[in-house]
């Protein structure tokens, strides 16, 4: 594959990178909407940092990252899938129902084969027992994938989450 | 749930006997004796309504760590109860507490949440107001009031404040005692949880929030001293080897429970019996289970008392409440991350404000709080441990708003809110204890929350509390 340097928009988005991509969000979003954690444990890089920042209004604009709802590496993340898949846990017992809504995603330019840097726009929607309610989390992830023995690897994400007051309950599963 | 505005609040607060709309006097409410309290105070918009102008509009409430605003010019947006109040520093380093309603006509003057501010201008006509409330500036004045304007009581409404070792307590009540007053007994404590060290403590960043589905009372009571759910809602310590051993009850006899009468604060102090061996070397042992270095034993030593002292070498790790809303946790901690840490365990320091969001819903603010002169790793790791515990996803916090919330809906229908929530384990109060308030040895006992329905029951009902 060439390098995507100085692609424009529609050369990025009909590489084959980009069909990559896709297909790996949309597979990682089906494997926790059917709560196969564990599985998906499989899909981070052992370099992983995981970071959803809380946002609040500066007089400037959005201030970020100057608090965090959830910071994690590979061995915390580790540690968070194995309290949800078998240990006792009120939050996701019984499990939420949860759809991930995966879309706008981008692929950077600045990618290569080994090395894919993009975003996506997730919506993710929550429902538990007999409430019909749902908590809406609409969110803008920006992603670092590294390519591991032929299998590309999250090491990078940041979520921006659009609140500044979630309205959770709690988050005890991966956005 | 909104808040009803039809509620007729003259007729409940110019009653003498407090009683509710439906009769039912409010020392009906809670029963010292019975220890037992009615579940309907979790529901019942008349309660909550009582509640904002008896208590929150009443007592002493926590708006603000004074590292938020360290600059002349700084401000936080807040609330004290639901009446949204700015925080500010003004230029003699003074903190200001300010009712965020222009005196013009009612527009919420500072919207954002914070930042640094010369004067604050509001939005609607330009009224300005500067970091200490003042009116300073009215636009085309002349034009708009040609015969002049009596500016005199026309600045932002401004709240008594009190700062107790760097935590900012605001109250709107001019009969209160002061915040030195009213935490005379509990300062015994609170100089060691909050006071410690020369330098203080800081926050890490600006809280993270959000909305819990739980009257503000759920979480509040229980962090005022339930040491009883932690063996079970929090079982996945025991489970994941975290903890090994988390949830066998003999855990709760290494705990004290005390608390203050005179202001319905509670917590409860885990012992951690510190090693055999000299003074030394055993208050650098309690300064490492409390998150501090070996290195701040000497100024730890210099500034607690023979009596606080004894207090804290039995071990100070802890969560409680202070009456109303602001809570707090100190403990070694998992940091989640088996390999990092002192053999994977960290600390957590947490401020946790409960924010009343109508009777059925709160919101929760939270700040890792760091002692400033710790290392910059060994504050990463407490901020990263008080997150992976205590922040929406946190796998504490995470548990315990789903209990909560469950209990919640469970308390809310007509049969629901005729039962009560029954306290009936006690145990007997530690003799020799040396510090101030009712300590008692062991934490499933239910005498914290009992304190805290006294004191609620108090607020409530006289008027001279």
């Amino acid at each position: 594959m060439t390098s995507l340097t100085g692609a424009t928009p529609l050369e990025l988005m009909t590489s084959p990178l980009y069909a990559e991509y896709t297909l790996w969000l949309n597979d990682e979003a089906e494997q926790l909407d059917r709560h196969r954690y564990s599985e998906w444990l499989e899909r981070l890089a052992p370099d992983l940092h995981y970071t959803v920042p809380g946002r609040t209004d500066g007089p400037d604009g959005v201030v970020e990252g100057a608090s965090h709802h959830i910071d994690e590496t590979y061995r915390s993340m580790t540690t968070r899938i194995k309290r949800i898949s078998g240990a006792t846990n009120f939050a996701e017992t019984p499990r939420t129902r949860t759809r991930r809504f995966v879309t706008n995603i981008r692929l950077s330019p600045e990618s290569t084969p080994d090395r894919l840097v993009g975003s996506s726009y997730l919506l993710l929607t929550r429902s538990r027992g007999l409430r019909a309610e749902l908590e809406m989390v609409p969110c803008e992830r920006t992603d670092e994938l590294v390519r591991i023995d032929g299998q590309l690897k999250l090491r990078r994400r940041q979520v921006l989450v659009d609140q500044a007051t979630l309205g959770l309950v709690h988050l005890a599963t991966p956005l | 749930m909104s808040i009803d505005p039809t509620t007729s609040l003259t007729r409940i607060s110019e009653d003498p006997r407090h009683v509710l709309p439906d009769g039912t006097p409010l020392t009906e409410l809670v029963s010292l004796e019975r220890r037992s309290v009615a579940t309907r105070v979790m529901s019942d918009a008349d309660i909550y309504r009582l509640e904002m102008e008896r208590i929150f509009d009443k007592a002493w409430v926590f708006v603000a760590h004074e590292t938020e605003i360290p600059e002349p010019g700084n401000f936080v947006s807040r609330f004290i109860g639901e009446d949204p109040v700015i925080v500010t520093r003004d230029k003699d380093g003074g903190i200001n507490v300010l009712l965020n309603v222009c005196s013009h006509r009612g527009s919420q003057v500072c919207t954002g949440e914070s930042g640094t501010v010369k004067a604050f201008k509001c939005p609607y006509h330009n009224w300005l107001y500067d970091t200490r409330g003042e009116l300073i500036g009215v636009p085309a004045e002349k034009h708009a009031y040609p015969g002049g304007l009596d500016r005199t009581g026309l600045g932002l409404k401004r709240a008594r404040v009190g700062v107790m070792y760097g935590l900012v307590f605001a109250t709107w009540n001019e009969n209160a005692p002061s915040l030195e007053e009213h935490y005379a007994r509990s300062d015994f404590y609170y100089k060691m949880f909050f006071g410690l060290l020369d330098n203080g403590y800081e926050v890490t960043g600006p809280p993270v929030r959000w909305v819990e589905h739980a009257n503000w009372k759920f979480p509040t009571e229980n962090l005022s001293g339930d040491g009883y759910h932690l063996m079970y809602v929090h079982r996945f310590l025991d489970d994941l080897n975290l903890i090994p051993g988390w949830g066998n009850p003999a855990m709760a006899d290494g705990v004290t429970s005390v608390c203050i009468p005179e202001t319905g604060d509670g917590f409860q102090l885990g012992n951690f019996e510190s090693t055999a061996g000299e003074f030394e070397q055993r208050l650098a042992t309690a300064c490492a289970l409390y998150g501090l270095t070996p290195e701040q034993a000497p100024e730890v030593g210099r500034n607690l008392t023979e009596d606080q002292l004894k207090v804290f070498l039995n071990g100070v790790s802890l969560a409680g409440n202070i009456f109303p809303a602001l809570s707090y946790t100190a403990l070694p901690w998992p940091s989640m991350d088996p390999e990092a840490g002192f053999g994977g365990f960290g600390f957590l320091r947490v401020l946790r404000m409960t924010q009343p969001l109508g009777p059925d819903k709160h919101v929760v603010w939270m700040w890792p709080l760091v002692a400033k002169d710790l290392p910059p790793e060994v504050k990463e790791l407490q901020r990263l441990t008080a997150l992976r515990s205590f922040s929406v996803a946190g796998a504490v916090e995470s548990d315990d708003g789903e209990v909560l919330m469950r209990a919640q809906r469970a308390v809310g229908g007509v049969q629901g809110r005729q039962r009560t929530f029954n306290y009936q384990s006690t145990r007997p109060v530690t003799p020799g204890w040396p510090g101030p308030g009712v300590a008692r040895t062991s934490f499933p006992d239910e005498d914290n929350q009992m304190n805290f329905w006294a004191r609620w029951l108090t607020l409530m009902t006289d008027p001279k509390a």
